[in-house]
């Protein structure tokens, strides 16, 4: 048959209508069938968002217990007393994320756990606790697993005594990442006045046989012996 | 109707009417399409920017600040550290938003009413919000959780 001819009539103008509309109508189908099913994996959802803050959050909560413990050691409390507070504690992030419908369990590993305090007459002298922590947080999105190595210790150094202006370095280091602490209470006995530079370290007149006594701002107690 | 029907007239006034639904449904189909192209999704990263602004008040201390204010019981010390929050939240985000904070003991599991910073707007449609945990206070095991939700006002 002629095209022309097939155009031309009636039925043949309908049916070139008709195919053309189809054809429209499955384009237009499939792209927002594909722009639908695709849409969550352009922009995450929301809900998935939360899971991984909710993740870094829970790992931020096990530091600050971390620093629980180093407060309680340097105190004076034994080290199965801070060993048992700490495996206690971890509960708390547990229970929290199970209430947030994330799946936790947090297992302290007890042969690991070490937590020491270095003599007075070191220089520098210092706090420091290490232990391994697995950790499995399970969502509907997302499953993490992880075995986190802490090791997190507080320092006071000071520099060598030379004519009266001295100086005391406060500073942490967390997972080898060094931080001056320019936010500790430094007190010296005998008295002398100590200034605070701003950037960990803190300036006074030392002299031999002096104690200095600093609390970093987590409570945390460390002695030095000049 | 079986008359009307084998007559072909009607046959194409038949296909003529499905033609113009057809064309009705594509138009519907097409500006689903472009609305779908043109409106952003709904997050636009609100809900990391409420979780960055609560770890960035841990992280500058206000969060443990706020709690000791709040144990103290002292209006003017509680006042204080609620404007350096609000202050810090207001920084962060947009010109056209607003937010509702408070902070509960994860202990007792109760919200501490005095902690609550401004009125939640129920009637906005996208609040986004964000949790945190804190389990020290001035190097004791204490925890607290603190809620943050943001809104873009008339959106």
């Amino acid at each position: 048959m002629n095209i022309r001819k097939f155009i031309q009539n009636k039925k043949g103008e309908v049916f070139i209508l008709l195919a053309l509309v189809i054809l429209l109508y499955l384009m237009l189908l499939s792209t927002t069938i594909y722009n639908v099913t695709q849409i969550p994996y352009i922009e995450p959802s929301p809900e998935q968002d939360q899971t991984n803050n909710y993740i870094e959050n829970a790992i931020s909560a096990l530091y600050d217990l971390v620093d629980v413990a180093l407060n309680e050691y340097s105190h004076g409390s034994e080290e199965t007393t801070v060993r048992a507070n700490f495996i206690d504690n971890v509960k708390i992030i547990e229970n929290y994320l199970d209430e947030r419908n994330l799946v936790a369990t947090f297992s302290v590993n007890e042969t690991s756990f070490s937590i020491t305090n270095s003599s007075m007459s070191a220089n520098p002298v210092y706090i420091s606790f290490k232990c391994s922590v697995s950790i499995s947080i399970i969502s509907i999105n997302e499953r993490f697993e992880a075995t986190l190595a802490i090791n997190v210790s507080y320092y006071v150094e000071i520099s060598e005594l030379l004519g009266n202006e001295n100086y005391i370095y406060c500073y942490s280091i967390k997972q080898g990442i060094e931080y001056p602490l320019s936010d500790c209470q430094v007190t010296i006995s005998p008295a002398t006045t100590v200034t605070n530079i701003g950037d960990g370290s803190y300036m006074a007149d030392l002299q031999t046989g002096q104690l200095i006594k600093v609390v970093f701002n987590n409570n945390i107690l460390l002695w030095k012996e000049v | 109707m079986r008359k009307l029907l084998r007559s072909k007239k009607a046959q194409l006034f038949v296909i003529e009417a499905f033609i113009a639904v057809s064309v009705m449904l594509i138009m519907v189909i097409a500006i689903y399409e472009v609305q779908l192209a043109t409106v952003p999704p709904k997050d636009q990263g609100y809900t990391e920017l409420t979780y960055n602004i609560l770890e960035s008040l841990d992280q500058s201390g206000l969060l443990e600040e706020y709690v000791i204010a709040l144990k103290s019981e002292n209006s003017a010390n509680i006042e204080n550290v609620q404007d350096k929050i609000s202050l810090a939240v207001y920084s962060s985000i947009p010109e056209n938003s607003d937010f509702y904070f408070y902070c509960k003991n994860i202990t007792s599991n109760e919200v501490i009413t005095s902690s609550i910073i401004n009125i939640l707007d129920t009637e906005q449609v996208n609040i986004f919000t964000s949790e945190y945990l804190i389990t020290e206070v001035n190097g004791t095991f204490d925890p607290y959780s603190f809620y943050l939700a943001v809104w873009v006002v008339g959106v």
